[in-house]
């Protein structure tokens, strides 16, 4: 689900991102934030997303701001639009 | 002007000025939290009630200046006026001469006209405030970019929705985003604003607790109850406010744009601080339940039962002569009760402090922009409670000092650029309960105070010798003395050296005490502590000699016998070796000059006040016992040390022991003692 790949993190979602795989995530990211100058997230898979995920992107992304460090979202699935629509926080990943 | 106004005019005044105050506080909270619906909404409701009323009643020129007020703020609630500093001021101004205007129709009861200055005061105002509602503002309006303008059906209304999720949400099986989908399912949401400020980031992200709070406005047909169900099972999780809006186009700000960052901070912060202040978990908030009650009534109610806590004591006294345990449960029961009345008759009166500080905020923001300092005030514990009298009189003492710490204590921003400073001054206010007392804070990073400049004034004043070597604490406390200023300026805010005394004159007669500490250029704090209770008292029943004595329970830490061992070791000094550590004592009887040989033990009743801890020694003990605190007549004002008297079951009258100034006795004890020895003067003399 992640991998480093020339400093870039890319978080390529399997079906579920929600409160069940986040400390997994987290700790995963975490370990390897140093080497990390770059997030690329594609949450075109993704089929369950919850608050609890949508929390950990923003989450994650607000680290990656205090380090100077990209975040794009560069997929969504229709799960996934659907929550941001709802939360109407869409353009807080534009 | 009608008659029926004679009858409620008191009324009339108290709500006036309660809708006043209102429209102050969220004009000043607009101008230091940013624009946003409640706060002008508040102001515009305030105007709108004291119009409607001034209108009930015919009062034509209270009328015609609210008419204009109102209009102007209709104006800027649905964004036809954009607000800037000098509308606030000018409304703040506006209800200033309202307050004017309301005072005129009491003492004239509505039958006077209008003086030639209130008439000119009017005109001025209205004028100016004219001017903003023709204007159409041209600047760009900083608002979301999404704006919705609901149209309103007579069966549908717009509702505003707040919801604050706890952490444990998830943990407890829920996500707030299925009763968000229901909420469209009943009515349609035309907005919502998600805030994301209290999501940490990943690294103190606890990823199974919630961190999400939204605002939402959903427009239904639906009552207010149906609202309420979609809730119903996360309503231990989560704190909802709902409020029906009436007919006017609805902005949510979006806080997660970044080109709005600024307005971000502001909302978010008025979130944030209405979160803080509502401690527990409430459900709904519809209305807040209150009645108006005379102050006199309340007094009576807490007379009484003060005299049944002094009858009942002479119940118990009798039970227990009667040795009758059953009689004794019953009467254990009653006393039970009567100390749960008690109580809350005693929370009937208590308000919070928060309310007297809010006060300040006004006077911070006029009287910096007078004198063109920037300063910041925070305050902390605004819900502290105390007695409603005590607040009543402490305000004057505090607006006293805050005055002082702006005028005297926090310097202009280029001194404070020079020095290194931030620019803007801070002062804060802070109030909390501490063993039995409360304290108040007013502390400010200014310049401090001058002590070499104090003791060369007292000096010159005759207040101390030249060459003695004073404490840094009582130097300070030299600017509590009459005539007592060294400002080298009298403004008209202060300096005159009229102020501080009667300060501590006030403070005193509240039974409380003052404590200023100081650090040059970094700042002063000025420390005031005040009894919790006025009237009705825990304490600790002792004996010395024949005299019966009382000490406030919640000064008391422990007892312990004064043995030989004990009485060995003082060597004729004042102090015992306590677990390691030196504690001063006072023999009762001394201090008080009493007759008598000490027969048979005597114990040390160990008391603490304001960090210090010090000994009472005393003879007999005898336990804990509640009452009310009689004064003592005007014969014994002088008597330091005596806090007033009560009437034990028995009969006899107990002295209670005043304890804050006990310390200042025992300091002052010590300081001299000290003196003595390192100066060899034994003309002092000591107490053992």
């Amino acid at each position: 689900m992640i991998f480093i790949d020339e400093n870039v993190c890319r978080l390529n979602f399997e079906e579920e991102l929600n409160i069940y795989k986040i400390e997994q995530l987290k700790n995963d990211i975490l370990d390897t934030f140093d080497s990390i100058e770059k997030f690329e997230v594609d949450l075109a898979n993704v089929k369950e997303f919850d608050s609890a995920g949508f929390q950990f992107l923003v989450s994650t992304k607000k680290l990656a701001q205090e380090n100077n460090k990209e975040f794009v979202i560069t997929n969504m699935s229709k799960t996934v639009q659907e929550l941001l629509e709802l939360y109407n926080v869409k353009s807080y990943f534009e | 002007m009608l008659s029926e106004l004679k009858d409620i005019i008191n009324e009339f005044q108290e709500e006036s000025l309660e809708l006043l105050n209102q429209m102050e506080d969220s004009l000043l909270a607009i101008q230091n939290n940013g624009m946003n619906d409640e706060d002008i909404n508040s102001v515009f409701r305030a105007a709108h009630t004291i119009k409607g009323t001034a209108g009930m009643f015919k009062i034509g020129y209270l009328v015609d200046f609210t008419h204009v007020a109102e209009n102007l703020l209709d104006n800027i609630r649905s964004n036809k006026t954009k607000i800037n500093e000098e509308i606030i001021n000018l409304l703040l101004q506006s209800k200033d001469h309202m307050f004017n205007l309301i005072n005129h129709t009491v003492t004239t009861v509505g039958e006077g006209d209008l003086s030639e200055d209130l008439k000119d005061g009017s005109s001025t105002l209205i004028t100016q405030l004219a001017k903003y509602i023709k204007e159409e503002n041209g600047s760009t309006v900083k608002q979301a970019p999404q704006k919705q303008e609901v149209v309103v059906n007579p069966n549908e209304a717009n509702w505003k929705i707040s919801l604050f999720f706890t952490q444990e949400v998830y943990e407890h099986g829920m996500d707030p985003a299925h009763f968000i989908r229901f909420l469209n399912k009943i009515g349609k949401i035309t907005d919502i604003n998600t805030m994301l400020t209290d999501i940490p980031s990943l690294l103190e992200l606890k990823p199974t607790s919630c961190y999400l709070s939204f605002e939402i406005i959903l427009s239904t047909d639906k009552s207010q109850k149906e609202i309420e169900d979609v809730f119903e099972f996360v309503r231990d999780d989560c704190r909802i406010e709902i409020k029906k809006i009436e007919n006017e186009p609805i902005v949510l700000s979006n806080n997660n744009n970044d080109d709005n960052t600024e307005d971000e901070e502001k909302v978010t912060k008025l979130e944030l601080k209405s979160r803080e202040r509502d401690k527990e978990a409430q459900t709904l908030v519809a209305k807040s339940l209150s009645i108006r009650v005379d102050a006199e009534k309340i007094d009576n109610l807490i007379n009484l039962i003060g005299e049944m806590v002094i009858a009942n004591a002479n119940v118990i006294q009798k039970a227990i002569d009667l040795q009758d345990s059953e009689l004794l449960e019953s009467v254990s029961m009653v006393s039970r009760m009567l100390e749960e009345v008690r109580e809350s008759a005693m929370k009937v009166r208590m308000v919070q402090i928060g309310d007297t500080f809010n006060r300040f905020k006004r006077i911070v923001h006029d009287v910096s922009a007078k004198l063109g300092k920037d300063i910041d005030l925070i305050i902390n514990g605004g819900d502290t409670e105390l007695d409603k009298t005590v607040t009543e009189k402490i305000t004057d003492p505090l607006v006293h000092i805050v005055r002082n710490a702006i005028d005297h204590g926090i310097e202009g921003p280029e001194e404070r650029i020079k020095k290194g400073k931030n620019p803007k001054g801070r002062l804060q206010l802070n109030a909390y309960h501490d063993a039995g007392t409360i304290a108040i804070e007013i502390i400010d990073d200014g310049k401090g105070l001058d002590e070499e400049k104090i003791i060369s004034k007292a000096i010159e004043k005759g207040l101390i010798e030249d060459g003695l070597n004073i404490p840094q604490k009582e130097v300070f406390k030299l600017i509590l003395e009459p005539g007592f200023s060294t400002a080298s300026q009298v403004t008209d805010l202060s300096g005159r050296g009229v102020g501080m005394d009667v300060v501590k004159r006030n403070i005193e007669a509240l039974r409380g005490n003052i404590e200023i500490r100081s650090e040059k250029n970094k700042g002063s704090s000025f420390i005031i502590r005040l009894p919790l209770t006025l009237a009705i008292i825990d304490g600790f029943l002792v004996k010395v000699g024949k005299i019966f004595y009382v000490i406030p329970l919640e000064m008391v830490v422990e007892c312990i016998e004064l043995t030989e061992e004990f009485k060995r070791d003082m060597h004729g000094n004042n102090y015992i070796n306590l677990r390691g550590t030196i504690l001063p004592l006072l023999d009762v009887r001394r201090y008080f000059d009493e007759e008598g040989e000490k027969v048979g033990r005597e114990n040390i009743v160990v008391v603490q006040y304001a960090g210090q801890k010090f000994g009472l020694i005393v003879d007999e003990l005898h336990g804990e016992f509640q009452t009310v605190i009689k004064p003592l007549g005007k014969i014994f004002r002088d008597l330091r040390g005596l806090s007033g008297a009560t009437i034990l079951g028995s009969g006899a009258v107990a002295l209670i022991l005043d304890i804050p100034v006990l310390t200042q006795a025992i300091n002052a004890i010590i300081y001299n003692q000290s003196r003595a020895n390192l100066g060899g003067r034994d003309d002092l003399k000591t107490v053992s």
